[in-house]
């Protein structure tokens, strides 16, 4: 296990090395420089070269990348080329508040989405069922942005219960959450559904009820235990996605996350700022991923053996 | 059972959509000058609120004057607030003392200026002529700033004593005073900036220092108990960006912004709100299309006068901005109440018939016409005017640009796209037509060169305020309403909504309002 979970940090460095050529790349290639954002009126051509000499634009974007690759291998992701302060003191600053938002949104759309698809996969047809299969259609269709909106206009503008905007404290926290955890509380709902009508039809379910093991047991131990690998594969994916940042739901509640410093590197043409921010959200990510094969194998006694077998042929050889 | 259903389904949908086909409320006009409110006077003594807060449009990740990455209009709000200036330029456009009581110019070339004493900076430090020279100095070698633009036209200074300093200027300007009186030119402190680059530049001689910065959310400033001009009526003022409108204006409902830009679609709802009080100016840019005379077809005389008789300004207006804002007043591309304009020059009006005829004379013959634009605003104008010259034949197509491809696209030297939509800043100085007009500048959006007309922009910089330097401007009006490298559409309205009891802001038309004076009384009658 932790030779392989080794294999999987080392695979993080030519991940990094290639998302960085990637959105260096694309950075390059779209329309516009970091210095276009800075024309003033009265500026010249000689102030513009200058400018574009001060941010080594002049030079080809190779040139540019080696630089940045050099800096990065010292552990250095640079300065924001806009404001002059380091990627990561940014970044820091934000990521807590990104971090929390997507936990406790993970945290809600979890607590809910599990019950309602252990539900509509138990009552299969019936009308709790539907019910469940129409809010998870909802929930999947209705655009972030709006459902912030909605809320915003409900609880904070009617009733007057939460704050519209970031404020630091817990109020501030419940609307985002319940945005963001809503889209996930569907793709859950139906995930934990189909996986668990999927295990219903093993012959060891049949088994177990044959020898007498109470309904509840079965479900809990048997058909859960078994349909929990994709469920679980759905929240690290879910987990790893909003750790990036929400961009929408940063943008519609004034929350100082990491989505909202990407997309504004990226408009301002901000390349270092948004390299930093994308190496960091892309290191997050893959460490979820691995924290999820890690738990499929304290889940699962079979994953667990695999590796154990790898281990065992290894230590042979 | 399911009929039922489906029917009160179909139902609700009815009624949706009928509710959206509602009748819109006919635009209010705005003030058309800038606007100030006094405290209301009276035998009783106002209370005050302690603390006010505001909404600005753009985001402040650093405060540095110095930083080409730090510039954008919130400079000049918060520059009225932590920084002085040394002259100050009113709603009057009169030159006020600031931090120079006295100055003089024989040639408005060498200017001598006389020095406040006793004026502190937020750090405790002295106000002398030698920050003057840092400032300039340090202006000098930092491009891409606002304060560049004003300072790098100073060529020496000589500091004659701690109080009094002379600037030479690398040439003739009439009007460096109002250059220097803008926010976005403060003085800077010296000591606090080689101590401290990173919190040195917040420090001004204001009649607020900067207490806290939220990179891109917010600024919390506190009322500066040694300032000292006239003190401020709060004692904090937090300055607050919030992305999205709707939460902006839920945050303006909830008594949690004291005052708060409000968009076209949301006025009606605040100006019958008596919880509420609107300011409205409108401002001095003029958004405009922009024919590319590089071009051959856009070059072509008569298909700019095919597009002039085409385009309904009203009907733009009213897409655009759902009518809030002012049509263009003259033939000529000039600034809403920028000086020398010439109001003897009429809009050309919308005639299709005439507009064909002009058509029919040009070399267009059925290519598709590429037209670039990149605020919302001006993406809307455009998909008007898009659809007006469809009218007559002109097959069209939009090129939409964020903020810095419009920049790289348009720029004069490598500008290919043929019309620009576009929206220019015009400040009360028609030395600011120099921008939109003469060769190299990137907001020079029709690629215009006309050798006379950069003549006479140098003769009118040179020559000082009366009939001669009218006439000048006027003949470069005149020149542009007969060239027609730019059709003038709107001036842009802005409404500011504040809670009731709530005024002293200065809405300058170049968008620097001064909130330094800003109040909010207790229980208003």
């Amino acid at each position: 296990m932790l030779r392989y979970s080794a294999m999987r940090l080392l695979l993080f460095i030519p991940i990094i090395i290639c998302v960085t050529f990637i959105i260096f790349a694309l950075m390059d290639l779209a329309p516009g420089t970091i210095v276009d954002t800075m024309i003033t009126e009265e500026m010249t051509e000689e102030d513009i070269e200058f400018l574009r000499s001060k941010y080594d634009l002049d030079k080809p974007m190779i040139v540019r990348y080696g630089k940045y690759l050099g800096n990065l291998l010292r552990g250095d992701l640079g300065s924001s080329q806009i404001t002059g302060l380091t990627v990561w003191s940014q970044f820091s600053e934000r990521w807590p508040n990104t971090m929390w938002l997507s936990l406790f949104s993970l945290m809600f759309g979890v607590a809910l989405a599990i019950p309602a698809g252990i539900l509509a996969a138990k009552y299969a047809g019936t009308i709790w069922d539907n019910i469940t299969t129409a809010i998870a259609m909802l929930g999947l269709s209705m655009p972030n942005f709006w459902l912030g909106l909605m809320l915003l206009t409900v609880f904070s503008l009617k009733l007057k219960i939460f704050p519209a905007a970031y404020d630091g404290t817990w109020r501030s926290f419940v609307l985002p959450v319940v945005a963001n955890g809503f889209a996930m509380i569907a793709s859950i709902t139906r995930q934990t559904r189909s996986s668990i009508l999927d295990v219903s039809r093993q012959d060891y379910l049949r088994t177990a009820r044959a020898k007498g093991v109470p309904e509840r047991q079965v479900t809990t131990r048997h058909k859960l235990g078994n349909a929990w690998i994709p469920i679980i594969t759905q929240i690290g994916m879910m987990l790893g996605v909003t750790l990036g940042g929400s961009a929408v739901i940063e943008t519609v509640y004034s929350w100082p996350g990491v989505g909202y410093l990407m997309v504004e590197a990226i408009s301002r043409r901000d390349t270092t700022m948004a390299c930093g921010c994308v190496i960091l959200t892309a290191t997050a990510y893959s460490l979820v991923l691995l924290l999820v094969d890690l738990v499929y194998a304290a889940i699962d006694p079979r994953i667990r053996s695999a590796y154990a077998r790898g281990k065992k042929r290894r230590v042979k050889a | 059972m399911k009929k039922i259903i489906c029917m009160l389904l179909c139902l609700v949908l009815c009624v949706g959509l009928f509710a959206a086909c509602g009748e819109k409320q006919p635009a209010p006009s705005p003030t058309a000058t800038p606007t100030v409110s006094t405290p209301p006077s009276g035998p009783t003594e106002l209370e005050y609120y302690d603390e006010l807060s505001l909404y600005i449009l753009d985001k402040v990740a650093i405060i540095d004057a110095f930083n080409p990455g730090a510039q954008s209009t919130a400079n000049g709000i918060y520059g009225h607030m932590l920084y002085d200036t040394l002259v100050y330029c009113n709603l009057d456009n009169e030159y006020v003392p600031c931090l120079a009581t006295e100055w003089s110019s024989e040639d408005n070339k060498t200017f001598n200026f006389k020095l406040r004493e006793g004026v502190k900076y937020h750090n405790g430090e002295t106000f002398t002529a030698d920050d003057i020279a840092f400032t300039i100095d340090k202006a000098k070698d930092a491009p891409g700033t606002h304060i560049y633009d004003r300072f790098n036209q100073v060529e020496s200074y000589e500091i004659v004593n701690e109080y009094e300093i002379n600037l030479t200027l690398r040439s003739v300007n009439v009007d460096f005073i109002f250059d220097i009186s803008q926010p976005i030119a403060p003085i800077l402190n010296r000591e606090a900036y080689e101590n401290d680059p990173e919190k040195g530049p917040w420090v001004g001689t204001g009649p607020f220092y900067l207490d806290k910065l939220v990179p891109n959310d917010s600024l919390t400033l506190v009322a500066f108990e040694d300032y000292w001009g006239e003190k401020p009526l709060c004692k904090k003022f937090v300055m607050r960006h919030i992305a999205e409108e709707t939460a902006r204006l839920i945050m303006l409902e909830n008594d949690e912004f004291t005052f708060c830009d409000i968009g076209s679609v949301y006025i009606p709802q605040f100006e019958n709100n008596p919880k509420f009080v609107i300011y409205s100016y409108v401002m001095n840019n003029l958004n405009y299309i922009a024919f590319n005379m590089r071009k051959p077809i856009t070059g072509d005389k008569n298909f700019r006068m095919a597009v002039a008789h085409t385009i309904d300004r009203e009907a733009i207006l009213d897409i655009a901005l759902d009518g809030y804002g002012e049509i263009a007043e003259t033939g000529a591309l000039w600034g809403y109440k920028t000086a020398y304009k010439n109001m003897d020059l009429p809009l050309i009006e919308r005639d299709l018939d005439k507009a064909k005829e002009y058509l029919e004379k040009s070399i267009y013959n059925g290519e598709t016409i590429e037209i670039t634009a990149s605020l919302p605003h001006t993406i809307n104008s455009a998909q008007v005017i898009m659809a007006q010259l469809s009218e007559i034949g002109i097959n069209t197509e939009l090129n939409r640009l964020d903020a810095p491809s419009m920049a790289s696209a348009t720029a004069y030297d490598n500008n290919d796209t043929d019309i620009v939509v576009g929206s220019g800043a015009w400040t009360p100085m028609a030395s600011s037509c120099r921008s939109f007009l003469t060769p190299g500048h990137n907001s020079n959006k029709a690629v215009y060169d006309n050798p006379e007309i950069v003549q006479l922009i140098e003769e009118a910089a040179a020559t000082s305020d009366g009939p001669d330097r009218e006439a000048l401007y006027y003949r470069i009006q005149e020149i542009l309403a007969d060239d027609i490298p730019y059709l003038g559409t709107f001036h842009m309205a802005l409404y500011i909504g504040a809670q009731k009891g709530a005024g002293g802001a200065a809405y300058f038309p170049t968008n620097y309002h001064d909130y330094a004076l800003a109040y909010r009384i207790k229980n208003p009658q």
